[in-house]
């Protein structure tokens, strides 16, 4: 037994140095570069310096950082609410269907966010798009550009997020027992009110990983918020790799990069806690 | 077309380089006996290696290892750990304004020997870099304009002055470039405005002219980061008006989109990459045969036809027709980016210039 | 109630798929306009990638970076998952949600922790760089996809042909890896299509010496707009498309995806 501990050991030992040397060292040096300081003749050293957190706490970042919350939260309910019902939906496709949706799905989902983000601009530009068909409609005289502004973002990083919104939350409904829908529904339960009362308690721990896995995914956006809205529509994460890439000052951006963690973090923390509350 | 990608990609701020394969570390260090030469990648680098390397190879002999670089965000440190180790990572590096003067606060530079670059006469002292001693480590190799370009569909009558961008009539219609180290709108206010770039010297000065930028912001319908999109909706007649680059413009006018570039009477905004060279480099006159080769006014000219920049020796020493003159530059004294004031204030400007622009 | 349900279900296919229609009605435009309805009908977008030299580059720096990252995680999940599964180990269980963790955070925060990382040794722009960077960020996939792989291995099938005095080796290679490579194939396959498409980590470690397929997009686009972007997206899902397609066709596509049939 102890030889196989020891066989065991030596089997983990390349993944251990892998995760060691590139998970937890480079994020040490995140953690570390946040409190270094600037310096004019060495670029930047080590040193336990709070200025770039003291840098933080102006309005300007707080308000960057309020407006990307903001942000993600409108993006999480209202894929929620798309996602939702097609979830449901979804578990009871025949196989066949099934597959073919999933492996669709599984291809917006993987598709690069630049190329989503240019999508939408072409999109929502005056010349290509969709107010071209709203015209044709007769809703509007003359076709407009809809982007740079804050129902772009919204559309674009709705658009990227909802295939993940989708497959978090069709497990739980293929694994609901669809025999307590019909029992409801047998004793006299409206549809919707079946549904209120039975499907959405059931599926409540999808719903909240989904969301929070929804949330973080949005806070990282970099490209759409850049292509699809105006400077005031920028992420924290915009202005972290602006810091690091543009402005070559990396103790900054690895202060916003921390504060971003703690704030995702935070996020995931208090909706599991308020989940977990709810239940108990 | 091609013209249109080089230039853009050349600035150099946003750059990104050209595709080299897995093995591309092992030729940077391979590279021995040729001289290793630096420039913003892509189309840049590769017209450098098509018309200016070969050029250099057939008159003095010398090969040249061609690669391309970082940002310069990115190969500063690296140079400062280079400069640690006695070592340099390539002889010869082309860089954009501000990380020229960052370097230079780090002593990472080698000082070159003017006496080894005749043609260094050529150029205006804007374009010799020198630090407080006097000793020379840049060398300006191109340069580029920023004007005022318009829909012509849609403004009919050119605007003269920059002026233009403040003036109430189009509101909600203008784009300006959206990062401060590449729009250098502040120069461009303090010209307009302030009678020359001197009021940014000090930050009550700076102030007074965010103050004055400040008040065309209600005018600024995109401030773009990928100039794609500006272009795009330059041609289409959705924003008619903005700072953009002059040559790029201009060949969109020659493919029949209805878009002029204006020098403005204040001129155009010329920004410029330069030579620089590691501290520890070694073949010293390789280095400056290479320097003086690009500020000869033959190169200079070839630059221009085949790469389209514009010009940073006297126009007059050049044999460029009055047509591919304006196609790259103009006779009007340009606006020079003042480096040292953003460099000395860069956090502050950044600041600044990013609450200005969300509000 | 069906008849809701119909529209709703239409409606929502629309918003999916409509946006991909459009993109890829722009993409065969006879001219260099991103038109939408297309003027003229042409497939020379199509050419370009494979026709342009510099595109080509760019596609085989991504299909390299990709399948090597896609490999080099499976060979680090492998082991992680497997002792997990075997041993339950503690230690083994904090590896795998280490090995998770990246992916959960917001990919700038790895993006910049590589920067630092490979920078403060010395090892800018290396291709190798964005090849690890990858494999690390995106672990948590083989990691997921082995773990449930293994967890439909019968463990006391195991412990039988282990009595009937198999060797540790013999028992992985005939009972436990016929069943857990498809998963592990599965894992591969994610792991290759998100290393595909990526972007701000390929950029922050090696996007000034390396163009990968998403930087040279990102890049082209700011020089201004041609259908070739167009054609590249559809020919980005059309990949996804054929990898996704694989996986349901050899292992079974809701399982990985955690649902039960």
């Amino acid at each position: 037994m102890s030889e196989k501990g020891i066989a065991n050991k030596l089997l983990l030992l390349p993944s251990s140095l892998v995760i060691g040397a590139f998970v937890i060292v480079p994020c040490a040096l995140v953690l570390l570069a946040s409190l270094a300081s600037i310096s004019d003749s060495e670029g930047w050293v080590f040193a336990l310096d709070l200025s770039n957190f003291a840098r933080f706490f102006s309005w300007f970042y707080i308000e960057r950082a309020l407006f990307s919350i903001g942000l993600c939260m409108m993006v999480v309910v209202i894929s929620l609410l798309l996602a939702y019902p097609f979830a449901y939906f979804l578990s009871g496709f025949s196989a066949k269907v099934k597959n073919i949706w999933l492996i669709y799905i599984l291809a917006q989902l993987t598709l690069s966010e630049v190329l989503i983000a240019f999508s939408w601009q072409i999109l929502l530009s005056r010349k290509s798009g969709l107010s071209n068909i709203l015209v044709s409609l007769g809703l509007f005289d003359k076709p407009f550009a809809m982007t740079p502004s804050a129902t772009g973002v919204l559309l674009g990083l709705v658009y990227l997020v909802i295939p993940f919104m989708i497959l978090l939350l069709y497990p739980a409904f293929s694994r609901m027992d669809k025999s307590l829908v019909e029992a409801a529904r047998t004793l006299g339960a409206s549809p919707l009110r079946s549904f209120f009362t039975v499907v959405v308690p059931t599926t409540k721990s999808a719903i909240i990983s989904s969301s929070v896995t929804v949330f973080v995914l949005t806070l990282g956006a970099v490209i759409v918020p850049q292509v699809l809205g105006a400077p005031k529509h920028w992420t924290l994460s915009v202005l972290i790799m602006d810091q690091a890439v543009f402005n070559s000052n990396v103790p900054f951006a690895s202060a916003l990069a921390v504060v971003l963690l703690l704030l995702s973090g935070g996020v995931i923390g208090t909706i599991f806690f308020l989940g977990k509350g709810k239940t108990a | 077309m091609a013209l249109t990608i080089g230039r853009r990609k050349f600035l150099g701020v946003t750059a990104a380089a050209a595709a080299t394969t897995l093995a591309a570390p092992a030729i940077v260090k391979a590279a021995g006996s040729k001289l290793r030469i630096g420039t913003f990648g892509g189309y840049f680098e590769e017209s450098f290696e098509k018309f200016i390397y070969p050029a250099f190879t057939e008159k003095t002999g010398i090969e040249v290892q061609s690669f391309a670089t970082p940002v310069p965000s990115v190969v500063v440190p690296q140079l400062k750990t280079a400069a640690q180790t006695k070592t340099a990572p390539m002889d010869v590096i082309m860089f954009s304004g501000v990380a020229r003067a960052e370097g230079a606060k780090l002593g990472v530079y080698k000082t070159l020997d003017d006496k080894k670059i005749p043609n260094l006469s050529n150029l205006p002292e804007r374009f010799q870099d020198r630090d407080a001693e006097g000793g020379l480590y840049g060398v300006g190799a191109l340069s580029w304009f920023i004007t005022l370009c318009t829909n012509t569909d849609e403004i009919p009558e050119a605007p003269t002055s920059w002026s233009a961008l403040w003036d109430e009539q189009y509101k909600d219609q203008i784009g300006l470039l959206a990062l401060p180290q590449n729009a250098w709108m502040l120069e461009v206010t303090a010209t307009t405005f302030f009678g020359g770039t001197d009021i940014l010297s000090t930050r009550e000065g700076l102030e007074q002219v965010f103050d004055k930028l400040r008040e065309l912001v209600p005018n600024v319908r995109l401030w773009y980061r990928d100039e794609g999109s500006f272009q795009q909706a330059l041609q289409d007649g959705e924003i008619p008006m903005g700072q953009y680059y002059h040559d790029v413009a201009g060949l969109a006018a020659a493919e029949g989109f209805p878009v002029r570039s204006t020098m403005p009477k204040e001129g155009g905004v010329q920004d410029s990459g330069y030579w620089i060279s590691p501290k520890y480099a070694e073949p010293i006159d390789e280095i400056h045969e290479f320097i003086n080769f690009t500020s000869s006014p033959e190169t200079q000219s070839l630059l221009a036809r085949s790469v389209g920049t514009a010009p940073v020796v006297d126009l007059d020493l050049t044999d460029l027709t009055p047509e591919e003159i304006s196609a790259v530059t103009s006779t009007i004294p340009p606006i020079t980016p003042r480096y040292d004031v953003f460099v000395e204030n860069k956090d502050w400007i950044t600041e600044t210039w990013n609450e200005m622009i969300s509000s | 109630m069906t008849f809701l349900r119909r529209i709703y279900l239409a409606l929502f296919a629309v918003y999916l798929l409509g946006p991909i229609f459009v993109i890829a009605a722009v993409s065969f435009n006879a001219k260099k306009f991103l038109a939408f309805p297309p003027r003229g009908f042409s497939f020379r977008w199509y050419v370009e990638i494979f026709a342009a030299e510099e595109w080509l580059t760019s596609l085989t720096a991504s299909l390299t970076i990709a399948l090597s990252s896609a490999t080099l995680s499976v060979v680090i999940a492998l082991p992680i998952a497997y002792v997990v599964w075997s041993r339950n180990l503690r230690y083994a269980k904090a590896l795998l949600s280490l090995g998770i963790a990246p992916f959960i955070l917001p990919p700038v925060i790895m993006a910049l922790a590589f920067l630092l990382m490979f920078s403060s040794i010395g090892m800018y722009g290396w291709a190798i760089n964005v090849v690890i960077a990858h494999a690390v960020f995106l672990l948590a996939l083989p990691l997921v996809t082995i773990s449930l792989g293994l967890e439909s291995v019968d463990k006391e099938l195991v412990e039988a042909s282990r009595t009937m005095g198999a060797t540790g080796w013999t028992v992985f290679k005939t009972v436990i890896f016929p069943i857990a490579a498809p998963f592990a194939f599965a894992g591969f396959a994610f792991c290759f299509v998100i290393s595909l498409n990526e972007y701000i980590i390929a950029l922050m470690t090696v996007g000034f010496t390396v163009e990968t397929l998403p930087i040279k997009i990102f890049n082209a686009l700011r020089y201004g707009y041609s259908p070739v972007i167009a054609s590249i997206a559809v020919m980005f899902l059309v990949i996804n498309v054929i990898v996704f397609s694989l996986i349901a066709k050899f292992s079974n596509l809701p399982r990985i995806l955690g649902a039960q049939e």
